[in-house]
């Protein structure tokens, strides 16, 4: 109860800071909005011309980018410590504030950052959702199973790739840019990915689970593609808290005059 | 008997580098097979020159770093082992590290820090009023950190670190940028607590006056290693710092005399009857000048 009381409250203190910033803060969201809604014209103008696109229609499209976006917006609302602001900590040996904090490190540096535009991304993500018109009320709840593991895989990835620094020296740059590119693999229709490509974006790098097993599960359901769709994620999320806390052991010092953001 | 609160054995520390893409791997031996305990209640310093191996040690025990080799427990926990734990009964302070949120204030900062140790908002509220108090910086508590002197944020810095009444500081550099004014407030505050409450200091400076001030005994480091553990009065005495008795002989030399060495204050007696000095002049020897000839050797 405890910690919950205390990443509430960090999380909260996030907001307030980001919030310091009034006319950025409302800015970041609606510049994120409408890139979006750009994002999605010019994918809707490519659907005008070509209707199916490997037996996906605009709908699974819609449904999938708005899964997408709203999985992907937890992490800068909740979580946007992780990434390259972490990264750059472990580089510049900037942890130490963190480390003596009797709370687990990768989510207090997580949850101590807010950035704005994620509610831009939360927002759209709802309503393509919404409007997709592939969601009911009796398969929300399998709606709210995707989320859940899409937000798991997206925190995941973001979790290992945080890592890299505790292994590879100065690869926050390369790190951001690998976590983008799979962002961006995510936003194409999962319908393109078949054979080989599909098996490996629904097991060793689980894009998939967001970008194409959750439109084929709203199609046909199956159990056991759920259960797996779920285990999956927690399990690949708790493999990339290993790695961290691995990676932790390695983590260099530095003496760097520092402050929060 | 008095209780061993930090134990040391033979910690090491060895950063490794590796030198281009396919080059080798360098070792640097930060800390090397360092040993020492420190009982509960007592006021440390530790000190050595830049690069000496000081902030490694500290991290050390206070979970940051994991060792190469050795050992340590602090209050009972191995610090790389049981770091929650252990960071919920000390308090660290880092001179050039802040964990106070720049655009907000100490308050809203010192509400988060109160949450991780688990205190009620009236209990955080009422330690958070008591340092302020007398630290004299209750004007400040509310103003956005980037608003705050350097000496202001440090004294908000070190009311974080005390909030949860650790029973073992550990301060690097603590008075780093704080005025005359802060720096007499902040030592005399660390012993009004070490005598109340008992809490056990480790302390590194480069300021000599944080440690003839707080400290009994010195732990001196160089190169990794232990070159000294020894109480403050013995140092001084030993290295004689204190008043030095200066004579210029009258051809100009200038003899100095310790008033602890007894043959050398024959010697004196010597030049004296013989009366082949010109002046005669009492210099004082600081535990700066002591530190620094330490160091030199």
């Amino acid at each position: 109860m405890d910690k919950i009381i205390y990443y509430q409250k960090l999380i909260k203190i996030g907001f307030k800071q980001a919030f310091a910033l009034k006319k950025v803060f409302i800015l970041r969201i609606l510049f994120m909005i409408l890139n979006n809604l750009m994002l999605l014209y010019a994918w809707y103008l490519m659907f005008l011309n070509f209707p199916i696109i490997h037996s996906w229609t605009f709908n699974d499209f819609m449904f999938m980018t708005g899964l997408v976006i709203l999985t992907f917006s937890i992490w800068p609302i909740f979580f946007r410590g992780i990434g390259i602001h972490l990264m750059r900590l472990i580089e510049n040996g900037e942890l130490d504030s963190f480390l003596v904090i009797p709370r687990h490190v990768l989510f207090n540096v997580g949850c101590s950052v807010c950035d704005p535009s994620g509610i831009g991304d939360f927002i759209t993500g709802v309503l393509l959702i919404f409007f997709s018109g592939l969601v009911s009320f009796s398969n929300l709840p399998l709606v709210l199973c995707f989320i859940f593991s899409g937000i798991c895989v997206f925190l995941a990835l973001n979790i290992l790739i945080s890592s890299l620094p505790f292994f590879i020296q100065n690869s926050s740059d390369v790190g951001e840019r690998i976590f983008f590119m799979f962002f961006n693999i995510a936003g194409y229709p999962g319908s393109i990915y078949t054979g080989y490509l599909k098996l490996f974006f629904c097991s060793l790098l689980p894009i998939g689970f967001i970008s194409i097993l959750p439109v084929e599960l709203v199609h046909t359901f199956s159990a056991v593609t759920l259960i797996y769709l779920i285990t999956a994620s927690i399990f690949f999320l708790s493999f990339s808290i290993f790695v961290f806390s691995y990676g932790l052991k390695k983590y260099e010092s530095g003496n760097r005059f520092n402050i929060h953001h | 008997m008095t209780e061993t609160v930090i134990i040391a054995e033979q910690l090491t520390k060895i950063f490794k580098r590796k030198q281009g893409f396919f080059g080798k791997v360098v070792k640097k031996k930060a800390v090397s097979d360092l040993s020492f305990e420190v009982k509960a209640g007592e006021i440390v310093a530790f000190i050595g020159p830049n690069g000496g191996g000081k902030s490694t040690t500290i991290k050390m025990l206070t979970s940051i770093l994991y060792p190469s080799s050795g050992n340590a427990s602090v209050l009972g926990f191995i610090p790389w082992k049981n770091r929650e734990k252990l960071v919920r009964q000390i308090g660290v302070i880092f001179g050039q590290k802040s964990q106070l949120y720049y655009h907000l204030s100490p308050m809203d900062s010192y509400c988060v820090s109160a949450a991780a140790y688990n205190l009620s908002s009236r209990e955080a509220k009422s330690r958070i009023h008591e340092l302020a108090e007398q630290f004299e910086i209750e004007d400040c508590l509310n103003l956005p950190v980037k608003n705050l002197s350097l000496g202001q944020r440090m004294r908000c810095e070190l009311i974080a670190s005390l909030l949860h009444r650790p029973s073992v500081l550990f301060l690097d550099e603590p008075t780093l940028g704080l005025d005359i004014e802060a720096k007499h407030l902040f030592r005399s505050f660390l012993l009004k607590q070490a005598q109340k409450e008992g809490t056990t200091v480790f302390l590194t400076s480069h300021d000599v006056g944080d440690i003839e001030s707080l400290c009994q005994r010195i732990l001196l480091i160089n190169h990794g290693k232990l070159l000294l553990d020894s109480p403050l009065q013995n140092l001084k005495e030993k290295y004689g710092a204190g008043q030095v008795l200066c004579v210029e002989k009258k051809s100009g030399k200038i003899e100095e005399i310790s008033l602890q060495n007894k043959e050398k204050i024959s010697e004196l007696q010597k030049i004296l009857s013989a009366q082949t000095f010109s002046n005669v002049f009492v210099r004082s020897i600081d535990l700066e000048t002591v530190i620094a000839s330490i160091y030199r050797k």
